[in-house]
Parts: structure tokens; sequence; C-alpha cells
């Protein structure tokens, strides 16, 4: 009968197709893991759709097998008014709980080894070592800048932090304490474990870079967590993932994940100045400044938060201003529009011209004054002259300088990203060596550094804020920790913030990049400082 | 009929169209409601057919530009809303109003003017559903689940959310009045000696799906109503910026939204596992594991709700445990296909067309239960949600569940509702090209989701690697538009010519099956008494000398059983009189709808006509004859 032969054939030819086609799938594949999290999910997805397949063959089998074996023939007496059998399906409710089991197994191991909460450090063994000046250990193929490692050794992979929030509908990076921000594509060091905080300015949104991580939501009013980390050099597609109103389609965003020396250099030219405008690109300035795009785009510096709160509140009063991509070395970028088109002179002027049949439903053209004003509407000479002028700003050549490792800088575990705001190695002695102090500009500097002042969270009277008051401190640092003298105490608390939390004080909320963002002379001052508090 | 011939005796100066229409507008018949349930329930459903095949044309390409994001996104959302409330849940419906009476020996439904409101009520509700296309005003567009905050302005304008909450409002009134209305029936209404474990399976699916209905549908109504209010009154429910919670909206609706997705798929089961033993000429196998399985389905349905929010972040702890809640689900289910299948095992299996489409049935609902288990694993799923590899899980499970199962029922009852045989080769070719069909379109959307193709999106990229899958879905959701076509000829030649079907056309087992086809609008002339789970193959069939293997009974009543000839007057049954009333109330509801989009205080018109309906409709005697 032809019921059973499609069946018997379309049915497991079905599965083979299946199999088949998983060996040619695209780019954007949870089949093509290139990194931890994916990896660790698709093995889980394997053992699942092994049972699975298994009960499959076996059930439709079965059923299969039945519906031939017992087909009516004709003359055939009455069947056997049979009305079950207790032993049997005790049997087949025990049997389906057993292959659950196997299920649930791996799955809560897998749940709780690929979330964010998990503070499982991922490890790689060093495999190589480079012998050169800078005592760079290869690991792997990452290079990290590891003095004491050798060969044979597991070193635990660096962590970095990023923010990035959603918007309608595109993707907005910022990398810890706010100094670097990007919109739509992603800047990573490889084998390096990414945390990512994800935060929504509209509407519920979902992060989803298949290559390397499933989705997480990214939800108003909640602040959640994920991680991943990239194996090898690439760009990842990334997008949205849950419905988010007319252009969810087109809300992507690229991953570019670098070897460790590219991504230095990437972050030393995102901090050189850009390019100077000259010609068309000059009148294309003044079209970006007159036409009003600077209400919504900045181009300088990363985007302050009090700034994209007021450009949403605005938004949500119905005003003309919403938050849009930073545009800083724009010109850098391989994608645009949300990462649904690469960055062309031609993209980019058939987006300024219609950016509503570029990509339907965007704000820009809802919003802008150029588009929905017809006073205002741009000529196709400003058109190019506008492209011309997004299509310099990219860091000057000149000012881009060579990265050059420096041991001083980076911590003895392997954290080379001065971003990291809380690497947490274990607490040691610190051989960053500081010049001499003068506990007077000392002084000065808890007062007034930036961008964070010491005295807003630590005041000098004993009053309790958002740190433990330093009233004292040259005294009671010194009995914290037995065989360990004020001075290293402190020494050790502000080049690594998180060594010695005080209880009923939160981890990770003091800065951890002193070094960098005042410099290593005011960091000693402030030590001296705070050893004349008795 | 009786009543539409007294009807039409009595009406000499209307035209007799005219009388056919108003006996089926004022009827309170629990077989004609069924009917209207039915054909209304098709024409949404192919409405809903249409919007897929909106959808499937756009995505046959990439890049293409057929049609823009905003009618995409209404396409979408409308295609689920009106498969799911407008289509799967009226047509359970319309086979719990037209079996269940019959099958447990009742006369009618415990309270039919309260089905005939029903009825009329899911009418208006389902024209309101849809009132964006009528009006032009704009109909929902972001998703069945139409998850806050971008429900809420200014994400969302225009009226489309108004349609959303105002027509699942109404809609749920309708399901609950029919639901108390089944609940009762089927507890207080069966014929004397059918106990509880000796009703057919396919009542007590209904009687846990009406439970379903009556503890799900206040949960969605409450969520409804926040929505509403936020955005007609200004209320904070889902604004984020006054506070408002997001994720709450998730927890009310998925929290009804589960519960749902078994009132879609019990009614079916139900189906199934009386075609199943009709076919194989065998008891169903362990009727008592699968009816309760049918009932821990019904409890544990109410434990899983987060696995549809395991990427929302709950945590490992929360996602653990509804993790372990959805996989335990999968064993009473298991139980039920085990059981099916050793029903078959050992029968005489005769392959009509009801029994393809129940056993079409098993097959996919297999497919759908094990990719079900593959996202019962946060992690897995993490890859797998809002890709097309749910989008593949859930039509396996609803047209490879509920609507096969659906199918089943229809070609296996439609000779008790007409009184005539559908044609079996049309419905096997049906079978066949839907076969085919549905596995080309649902099938690779497993593959398109894993390789990383998101639900809801209106085109995709032309270097994306989506393309042969999506053009290979397109393909065969015109064979299974075909096939639909072929099944609306079936029934309109069938209707007119089709083989006359007699009291007993299966070889039944149930009591339906032991009175005329149609059935005589009072059903039963002497109320049954049953002695058994299977009281029609009792009377036919008895056992040998041994006790043993079963044999044609010699004093089987045969034809003689059946009240095969015309409809008789039987003066001493009392059957409730027609009443428009009902209908009345229903408009109520719809105008008070319909209004609430001209600005909600033109509402109170709308209250105004149900509370008088409602009045009047109390003084209305039940039958003229009614002296009590």
């Amino acid at each position: 009968m032809a019921s059973g032969l499609i069946r018997k054939t379309l049915l497991p030819a079905l599965l083979l197709t299946f199999l088949f086609l998983l060996a040619s799938c695209g780019d954007q594949s949870t089949f093509e893991v290139k990194g931890e999290v994916a990896r660790r999910q698709l093995e889980l997805f394997w053992i699942i759709f092994a049972l699975a397949a298994f009960v499959f063959v076996v059930v439709e089998g079965a059923l299969i097998y039945s519906a031939f074996r017992y087909r009516r023939r004709p003359g055939q007496a009455i069947p056997k008014q049979t009305h079950g059998h207790t032993k049997l399906e005790i049997a087949w409710t025990i049997a389906p709980t057993i292959v659950l089991i196997g299920v649930a197994i791996p799955t809560l191991f897998v749940i709780f080894n690929t979330s964010s909460s998990s503070d499982y450090d991922i490890t790689l063994n060093v495999v190589d070592e480079v012998v050169d000046s800078s005592n760079q250990v290869t690991v792997e193929q990452a290079r990290f800048v590891v003095p004491t490692a050798s060969v044979g050794d597991e070193i635990t992979v660096p962590r970095m932090h990023i923010t990035a929030r959603a918007h309608q509908w595109w993707w907005e990076f910022r990398y810890s304490n706010d100094e670097i921000e990007t919109a739509n594509e992603l800047h990573i060091p490889i084998n390096t474990r990414v945390d990512v905080d994800l935060f929504s300015d509209d509407v519920i949104h979902s992060f989803w870079i298949p290559n390397l991580a499933g989705k997480l939501d990214v939800v108003p009013t909640v602040i959640n967590k994920t991680w991943f980390m990239a194996s090898e050099p690439g760009i990842y597609e990334g997008r949205c993932a849950e419905f988010c109103g007319l252009a969810h389609a087109d809300m992507k965003f690229v991953v570019i994940a670098h070897d460790w020396g590219d991504y230095d250099q990437w972050k030393l030219a995102y901090n050189a100045p850009p390019q100077q405008p000259t010609g068309d690109a000059l009148l294309g300035q003044a079209v970006f400044l007159s036409k009003g795009c600077v209400l919504c785009h900045n181009k300088d510096a990363p985007t302050a938060l009090e700034v994209r709160e007021q450009q949403r509140n605005q938004f949500m009063e119905g005003n003309n201003v919403v938050p849009g991509p930073n545009l800083k070395h724009f010109a850098t970028r391989t994608t645009m529009a949300a990462g649904i088109a690469p960055l062309t002179q031609s993209n980019l002027e058939s987006w300024l011209s219609n950016p509503e049949e570029f990509k339907p439903g965007n704000r820009m053209a809802e919003l802008a004054a150029v588009y929905n004003d017809p006073t205002q509407t741009m000529t196709d000479e400003e058109v190019k002259q506008l492209t011309a002028y997004l299509l310099t700003l990219r860091p000057a050549v000149e000012a881009i300088p060579t990265p050059t490792p420096d041991p001083a800088s980076v911590p003895p575990t392997a954290t080379p990203d001065p971003f990291a705001p809380t690497p947490t190695p274990a607490p040691s002695p610190t051989p960053v060596v500081l010049p001499p102090g003068d506990a007077a500009r000392g002084a000065e500097v808890f007062q007034t550094s930036t961008p964070l002042t010491c005295v807003t969270c630590h005041s000098l009277d004993g009053s309790v804020g958002l740190g433990p008051s330093q009233q004292g401190i040259a005294i009671t640092a010194g009995t914290r920790i037995p065989g360990m003298d004020a001075r290293e105490y402190i020494t050790q608390s502000i080049l690594d913030t998180n060594s010695y939390i005080l209880e009923g004080f939160p981890a990770d909320l003091m800065p951890a990049n002193f070094i960098e963002t005042i410099g290593p002379q005011a960091v000693a001052d402030v030590i001296e400082y705070l050893l004349t508090l008795n | 009929m009786v009543t539409v011939d007294k009807v039409i005796e009595g009406a000499t100066s209307r035209s007799k169209a005219f009388d056919i229409a108003w006996s089926w507008i004022t009827t309170v018949d629990h077989k004609r409601i069924g009917i209207l349930y039915l054909i209304t329930s098709i024409i949404f459903f192919f409405g809903a057919g249409i919007e897929a095949l909106v959808i499937r044309t756009q995505l046959a390409r990439p890049d293409s530009t057929l049609v823009d994001p905003a009618t995409f996104n209404q396409m979408f959302t409308m295609h689920a809303l009106s498969m799911i409330f407008l289509g799967v849940m009226p047509m359970s419906v319309a086979f719990f109003n037209v079996v269940v009476p019959l099958a447990i020996g009742a006369r009618d439904v415990a309270f039919p003017r309260l089905n005939a409101l029903s009825y009329w009520v899911f009418l208006f509700g389902g024209l309101l559903l849809n009132g964006g296309f009528i009006s032009g005003l704009g109909s929902p567009d972001t998703g069945w689940f139409a998850y806050a905050n971008l429900t809420e302005e200014p994400f969302t304008t225009g009226q489309g959310m108004t349609f959303y909450s105002l027509g699942l409002l109404i809609l749920g009134i309708s399901s609950l009045a029919g639901a108390f209305n089944f609940a009762v029936t089927i507890i207080n209404m069966r014929a004397p000696g059918m106990s509880l474990m000796r009703m057919p399976p396919f009542v007590w699916m209904t009687l846990v799906t009406s439970f379903l209905l009556i503890t799900a549908m206040p949960v969605i109504t409450v969520g409804l109503i926040q929505i509403l209010f936020d955005r007609t009154f200004g209320t904070n429910f889902f604004d984020t910026t006054a506070g408002g919670s997001p994720v709450l909206w998730q927890h009310v609706f998925w929290l009804f939204g589960h519960p749902e997705v078994y009132i879609l798929i019990l009614p079916a089961m139900g189906m199934v596992s009386e075609i199943i033993p009709t076919f194989s000429r065998k008891p169903l196998f362990g009727y008592k594991f699968v009816i309760f399985s049918g009932i821990v389905i019904g409890f544990m349905g109410w434990g899983v709700w987060s696995h549809h929010m395991f990427t929302v972040g709950l945590g490992n702890v929360a996602n653990s445990v509804f993790a372990i809640t959805t996989m335990l689900i999968a064993v009473p289910t298991g139980v039920k296909i085990f059981n099916w299948m050793g029903t078959m095992w050992g029968g005489s299996i005769r392959f009509s067309t009801p029994m393809l489409f129940a056993v079409g049935f098993v097959a996919m609902f297999i497919l759908g239960g094990l990719s079900g288990v593959t996202h019962a694993s946060p992690p897995a799923d993490a890859q797998q949600q809002d890709t097309y590899y749910i989008v593949a899980h859930l039509h396996y499970v609803l047209f490879g569940g509920s609507i096969m199962g659906i199918l089943a029922g229809i070609y296996y009852w439609f000779p008790k509702m007409t009184g005539r045989m559908l044609n079996d080769n049309l419905g096997k070719l049906h079978f066949w090209l839907l076969m085919l069909g549905s596995n080309l379109t649902f099938f690779p959307m497993h593959i398109l989701g894993l390789v990383g193709m998101p639900r809801r999106v209106y085109t995709y990229s032309a270097v994306s690697g989506f393309e042969a899958y999506n053009l290979l879905q397109t393909v065969g959701a015109f064979i299974l538009a075909a096939s639909f076509l072929i099944f609306l000829h079936n029934v309109f030649s069938s209707l007119k010519k089709g083989e006359r079907a007699g009291a007993d056309p299966w070889d039944g087992r149930t009591l339906e099956w032991t009175i005329a086809s149609p059935p005589p609008h009072y059903n039963f002339v002497e109320i049954p008494t049953v002695h058994s789970r299977e009281p029609a193959w009792d009377l036919k069939y008895g056992h040998d000398s041994e006790g043993a293997a079963p044999i044609e009974r010699s004093d089987a009543p045969g034809a003689q059983l059946y009240n095969e000839a015309e409809e008789e007057d039987h003066p001493e049954i009392h059957m409730p009189d027609p009443s428009y009333w009902p209908l009345v109330v229903a408009a109520g509801f719809g105008i008070a709808g319909a209004l609430f989009v001209v600005g909600p205080w033109f509402s109170a018109i709308g209250v105004v006509i149900a509370v008088l309906g409602l009045y009047a409709w109390a003084a209305e005697p039940v039958s003229k004859d009614d002296h009590h």
C-alpha cells in the first residue's frame, strides 16, 4: 500500500536529507561553531538529537510495521478484543522517562556552564613560547603577555567586559567605563571571555551570534548578562532574534574577532583623531552640522549616557530625536545601516537619499527633518558631499601609535585588556613599580581627580558612602591582613580593587584602571596621602 | 427536520430561503450549532491559509518586495491568531457540539441557548479580531503573543492592538460559555449506566479541555485588559518608562498560552482515540492510561509555561526547573502514542480516509514531540528559540497534530452530521497531497532555523544560504493549499451526491452510531442504558461459546436497531424552542467591541443591547409548551 511505501522511503529519506544538508550550511549557521558557548550548546543538541533520532526510528518503525502487518484482509475474522496490558503500560511509561533523564542530566550541566553567573574559568594550554624581549607566550592561537608562563601550563583566559545596548533597530556597544562606543560592530580579541551586559533602550530585543553563542533577550528594566568567546579571528554575524517592530529583520550587527595584536591596534586607532575633511567632504561636514544629523549622531567620542537618556525621552515625548548610532570612525566599518549592507559609497548614497527604501521602518526616515520636511530635503549634490564626509570619518594614519606591550600596565596573570574592570586574580603583591609619591599632591588628587573623584565614594569623616570611609586608614590598613603593612594593603587595594572587599560593600564597583586613567604618579601620590590619615 | 418543516408550514408570506436562514439563526440545536461552528471556522481557517500563502510567497525569494514589512507583520500575526482562535479552537468546539451529546446519550447540551450564544459571540469576536482588515484601520502586527512593551505607545500606534485585545476578550466569553456548558453537560447528562470510566475518550478529552478553558481564559483576560487599559486609559502595567514590567506580560500570556496548547491538541487526541479503535476493530488499548494521561497533561500543562521564556534571562534555577517539567510532560504524551499503536497492534485495520488522517496525526505528532524535547533543553533552545526551528516544531504539533486530527474527525463524523459519505478516493488524494505538502513546507524549517534564519523576518538576503529551503517551503505551501481545494470540492460534491451513509457507516463502537444519520433533532427517541464502554459494538457483536473470540451476534438488531426512518413526531419529547436572544446578546458584545475603536464610551451602546437582550432571554420560556 502507498501509505507504508511513503513512510518506509520518504521519512528515512527526509532524515538523510537533513543530515546531508547540515554539511552544507551557511555562514550564520549554529553548526559553524567558532566559540566556546556555541560549542557547548551544539554538543548538547547532538546528544539530544541522537536520542530523539533513536526514538523516532523505533517508534515510527513500529507504527509503519503495525500499519502494514495488521491491515485488514478479505474474510478476516474480528480480532481479539484486548483491552490493555498493565505491565506493558508501566514499561512504556518508564522507557521514555529513562530517555528523558538522559536528556535532563547533560542539560543541567550545560545550563550552568554556559550561564554568565557561573564563574567557570576557561583554560587553555600553553603550546609554544615565543622568545622575544617582551616575554610573549603563545597560548594556542592567542598571544598573551604572560611573563611567568611556560609550555604545558594551563592559562586562564582573560576576560573583558562590554555593554550592548539595543535600540529600534540597531546595536550600540560600549566597552567598560564607556571609553569606547561603537555601533553595530563589536571588536573583540580572540580567546577572551567576553562578558556582556545587555540593556534595551526601548522594547525587548534578543542578542544572538549563531556562530559564537545562543541568544539572550535584551529586556528593558532588566540587565541581562551573557558571555561568549571567539576561538579564531573572523567576522561573525549577529542579529536581533526577538520580534521588535517594523525593521526587526534589518537589525543586525557583526562581531569582528582579532588576534591580540590587531585588537590592540584597533583600540589605539579608535582613540586617534579623525582625518581632516577637504573638498567635497568639507562641504559634507557643513551638511552634517546644518541638517540636524548631530541631534542624534555623535561622531567625536563616546556618547554620554545622559545624552542617550535625553534622546530617548525626546523620542518618548514624540519629538524628532532618538538615540542614533555613534559615527566615530564610521568609515572604518565594514557594514552600514545595522549590518544589513556592506559599507560602500554607492550604498551610502542610496541610504542617505532614501533611507526608507533602503531599510523600511527605520527611525531616521521617520524622524529626521531632511526626510519628512520637504523644505529641508537634501539635494543630490548634498547627499554626495555628506557621503564624502562620512567616508573621511577614519583615524588620521599618522596619528595611530603602534602597539607596544607594556609589562608595567599589565597585571601578572593574563589580563591584557586594560578595559576589563574585574580580572579578579588571586591577591598577590603587585610588581608594578610606582614613582615616589607626594602626600600634598595626593590630597588634591583625592579631592579633584577625573573622571571619578575618590571623595565621592570615600569620605574622610567616617560617614559611610558607596565605599568605606578613609578616616584613619593609615592605621587600620595595617591591621586588616596579618603580615601586610598599611602601604602594601593600600597599594594593592588601589591597583586591584577587588583584592580586599570589606563586608557590606559591593565588589566590582570601584574602577580598576587608575594606572591608565590618572597615571602612576597620581596613584603614588594618593597612596602617600592616605598613609598620612592617622 | 421537524423545526424547519413547522416553520415552513406556518410561513405563507415569507420566502422559503428566509425561513431556512431564520431557522438556523434562531437554532438552539447542538448539531446545527456544531455545523455553524464548523463552517465558520473553516472559512476563518481558509482566510488564515491565504495569509500563510502571502507569507510564503514573500519569502520564496530573497530580498523580495512583494509586501512591505508592515503588511508582512500583520500577515504573520493574523495567520497565527486566526489559525489558533478562529480555526483550531472552534473546529474542536464544533465537534464538542456535534459529537458529545450523541456520544453520551443526551438529547442536547445542558444549556442550549447559552450554546447558541457561544457560537454567535465567537462569530462576532472573529469578525472583530479581523476588524483591522474589515475597517482598513490596521490589524494587529506584533505577533500572536504580542510581547509587551512593543505593544505600547509609541512603539505600536493605530488600532491593531485594540482589535487584538477586544477580539480575544470577546472570543474568551465564547470559550468560557462553551466550556461551562460542556463540562456541565458531560458531568450531568450522561445516559444511565455511563459511568465516567465508560465515557468515550473524545468526551473525556472534551471534559479536560473544558476545564482547561475555564481555568486558562481568565488568565489571558487579565493580560488583555492590561494591554487595553495601558493603551486606552494610560495605565502603566507594561510601560517601562513608568516602572511597568514587560516580563509580566510574558508570564501572564504563557501561563494562559501553554494550557492553550493543550486546549488545541487534546480534542484532536480524543478524536484519534476513537478513530483508531473503530478502524482497527479493537477497543482502545489501555483506555485508563490514555484517559489518565490526558488528565495528567491537563494538570502538568500548567507547570511548563516558562519554557517559552528560556532566553528571557529568568536564571539557571528557573530554567532548570522548567526544563525538567517540560521533559516530564513528554511522558504522558508518549504513553498516549504507545497506546494508539497498541490499539493498531493485532487489529484488523481498514485504511479509510479517517484512519489515514489518524495515523498521519500519530506519525507527524511524534516528530513534533521529539523536536519539542530538543528545545525543552534551555542551552539547545538558546540557539533554536525565535528561529524557524520553533516554527517547524509548532507546525508539526498544530498542523500535523491538531489539524490532522480534526480532519480525521471531519471525515469520520461528516456522515453523522449530513447523512452522506465524503468521497473516499478524493479523501485519500487530499491526505497524500497534504502529507507531501506539509512535510515539504514544515520539515525544511527545522534546518532553516538551525542554520540561522530567525522567524518573523519579512525578508532575508541572497547571500544568507536560506534560499533553497525557503523556495522548497513555498512550493510545499501551495501543494498544501491545493490539497484543501480538493477537500472543499469533496465536501460540496458529497453534500449533493455523496453515498448515503446510513446510521453506522464505519462499524462504530460508541452511541452516536446507534441513531440515524443525520440524527433527529431530539437525537434519541428513548434514552439508551449503557452497560459498557462500547455500547454500539456490544449491540452488534457478542462472544463465541468460549467467550474468547468475538463473533457477530445472531440476534443483532441490525437495521431495526436504528431509527433509520425520517424524523417522526414525538410530542412526548420536549425540546427547547428556537430563540434569537442569544444572537441579540452576542451582537451587543460585538457592537460594544466595534464601537470601542471609535471611543471607549461608545461601547455603552453595545453593553445596553447585551443587557437588555439578557433580560428578554431570561423572561422567555424555554418552550411554548412549558407551563412550569
